[in-house]
């Protein structure tokens, strides 16, 4: 018991509190515990409930938000240019090996500017020379170390691809011998060739010039 | 040395839903809370009735809990209170009293000792039994309980001077019964 004992002025009485303790030895039915001790359970899991009843809608939203970012995240890395970055010639949409490199370029050279020559009759031999060369480098390419072009990053070869030429430096010496450069482009249907060259011609010279 | 958390830091526990905590507080109280009712009510199936009004409560009233006081004065003023309405509820409370005291008899002891034991128990169940409701209440929170006089003033709203003739006289009747010679027949 506790210090009330000792306190002279409590009518306590040792014998009959001996007696006591010695009759009073029940214990509470084993039945009763479960009962109170599931209520007790239930009230707390209920209170958690009606504590988190808010936590469910913000789960949901964070989880909505979370997935919108990822989503627009991907989209954006996995399409950085979406306009220029179709029309490109597919040796800069991925990397490659230094063979396939070389194979690319000798392809290219036999397609894409054959339109560009049909363009620049005048310079027909200039462009021959320029594709023997283009044939030349491709063939130097080939027999190149393979680690020459896989160390290049993507976006080296992508500024490459579009810094390619369609109108040659004497069409492009003047804003009108370049815009009818660009003009005959797009009447052989390069509209692409067309376009760069275009925004090279805004670039090189002030865009109130163009028509 | 063990550590033993106070009855209100394990209350707060519960509030905040730790039920560990509350196992903790119902074990270490509920033997004599059931005997204090068990006594008082004098029959078994009341005092289980009371019990689970009592523990109901205290589940009920973990937000509002506050420490100002001991809990065990808590947990017996709400169970006082729980017997008041549970006596206006059955005001045809004189029902035969239907505790055995000789429920649990110690196994160990010699059959002479085991009688006399016998006798002083069903002596001081009668005489506990035949006190008043406010002196039989007022010695179980003394000796039950382990209140002070101050404490069951509190709980059973009188004076501290009232409490203690109260006490003063549960007590000389109780020894009186003990005193008494046993009956020859």
């Amino acid at each position: 018991m506790s210090d009330k004992r000792m306190n002279s002025d409590e009518p306590g009485d040792p014998r009959v509190s001996a007696a006591y303790r010695e009759m009073a030895d029940e214990r509470t039915p084993e039945h009763l515990d479960h009962v109170i001790l599931n209520a007790a359970r239930g009230a707390a899991k209920s209170r958690w409930r009606k504590a988190g009843a808010w936590l469910r809608p913000a789960a949901w939203v964070a989880t909505i938000g979370l997935c919108v970012a990822i989503v627009v995240e991907i989209s954006l890395l996995s399409d950085p240019e979406p306009a220029e970055f179709d029309s490109l010639p597919p040796s800069a949409t991925k990397p490659s090996s230094p063979a396939d490199d070389g194979a690319k370029r000798l392809e290219k050279t036999r397609a894409e500017p054959r339109a560009v020559q049909e363009i620049q009759k005048p310079d027909r031999s200039r462009a021959a020379e320029a594709a023997s060369e283009l044939r030349q480098q491709a063939d130097s390419d080939e027999q190149a170390p393979a680690s020459f072009l896989s160390d290049a990053p993507a976006t080296m070869r992508f500024e490459e691809a579009i810094s390619e030429r369609y109108c040659d430096e004497t069409a492009t010496a003047d804003p009108d011998s370049w815009l009818e450069c660009i003009l005959e482009l797009e009447r052989q249907g390069l509209h692409e060739a067309a376009r760069l060259e275009r925004e090279r011609l805004a670039l090189a010279f002030p865009p109130p010039e163009l028509p | 040395m063990e550590h033993r958390p106070e009855d209100s830091a394990l209350m707060l526990r519960y509030r905040d839903g730790d039920v560990a905590a509350f196992e903790i507080l119902y074990r270490r109280h509920k033997d004599a809370l059931f005997r204090y009712l068990l006594r008082l009510c004098r029959q078994r199936a009341a005092a289980e009735d009371v019990f689970q009004e009592v523990w109901g409560k205290i589940i009920k009233s973990r937000d509002n809990y506050r420490p100002t006081a001991k809990f065990t004065t808590f947990l017996y003023h709400v169970a006082h209170n729980c017997f008041i309405d549970h006596l206006r509820r059955n005001k045809r409370h004189g029902g035969a009293a239907d505790i055995d005291p000789d429920s649990q008899p110690d196994g160990g002891d010699c059959p002479e000792t085991l009688v006399e034991k016998s006798l002083a128990r069903r002596k001081l169940d009668t005489a506990l039994g035949s006190l008043p409701d406010e002196q039989r209440d007022v010695f179980l929170l003394y000796e039950e309980a382990g209140l002070s006089l101050d404490e069951i003033a509190t709980i059973t709203d009188c004076k501290r001077e009232t409490a203690k003739s109260r006490l003063r006289y549960a007590i000389r009747k109780l020894r009186a019964a003990l005193d008494e010679p046993p009956e020859t027949t």
